[in-house]
């Protein structure tokens, strides 16, 4: 009885809405201009790390940027969302004076708790094994 | 949007960011970034394997091609690795898209 309720679970969640950790680098004074886009985009969390660039001054001249010191947002979106955060971001990157910066996303294999998964998919529907 | 790349993350001890970013440089890597933290170790680990861990930390995060990124971590592990003052460790995630990236003034470089 316990193997069947955790065959059909499994199989729930993997219907489930993937999430990708996505990892933003901008100039420190953009940092709350990006969370804002980001949060069109149903991202509910996201934090910002405080660093510094690497790149020697002949290279940031090219690249137009100035400063070194940088922010690093790490946010966790929604799958099906990514294809337009990402486009947004790569206008915002070219069109933005001293916008410019560098995103990517890192896929996320495994979470535990429905309310953490409710909260970082922007999904309350969801309830436990996966069920809407 | 590419999906070639991989993202590697080296944590070495304080003072030590430069030169795993040299090192990784050497091996094609073209920029990173640098954040600071702080480190943690069971004081059983620490006894165990006789080392003393410095609890300032440097997390370097290189953005690299796939086909570097196995060079580049052989590079920062001779460099920056467990068995040098850095004690540092590196690894690699995989990335699926990425934007931002300006490939012709990398490539200029060259």
């Amino acid at each position: 009885m316990a193997k069947k309720v955790q065959k059909k679970t499994s199989s729930d969640v993997s219907n489930l809405r993937k999430l990708k950790m996505l990892i933003t680098v901008v100039d420190r004074t953009k940092a709350l201009f990006y969370q804002d886009i980001l949060e069109q985009f149903e991202v509910n969390v996201q934090m910002v790390l405080y660093g510094k660039g690497t790149a020697n001054s002949q290279m940031l001249a090219k690249l137009g940027l100035i400063e070194s010191d940088k922010a690093i947002i790490i946010s966790c979106i929604r799958e099906d969302l990514v294809k337009d955060a990402m486009e947004m971001l790569n206008e915002k990157f070219s069109t933005v004076k001293n916008g410019k910066g560098v995103a990517y996303t890192i896929p996320l294999y495994s979470l535990i708790g429905v309310s953490s998964y409710q909260l970082l998919s922007n999904d309350r529907t969801v309830k436990e094994g996966g069920k809407k | 949007m590419k999906k070639s790349y991989k993202c590697i993350f080296a944590i070495v001890n304080k003072g030590f960011s430069e030169l795993a970013m040299e090192a990784a440089k050497a091996f094609g890597a073209k920029g990173g970034t640098v954040l600071n933290g702080r480190g943690t170790i069971s004081k059983d680990a620490e006894k165990f394997f006789n080392i003393s861990i410095q609890p300032e930390k440097e997390i370097v995060m290189i953005l690299a091609k796939n086909d570097l990124v196995d060079n580049i971590l052989k590079g920062l592990y001779s460099a920056v690795g467990t068995a040098t003052q850095a004690q540092g460790i590196a690894f690699a995630l995989p990335v699926d898209e990425v934007v931002g990236l300006n490939e012709k003034i990398s490539e200029r470089k060259d």
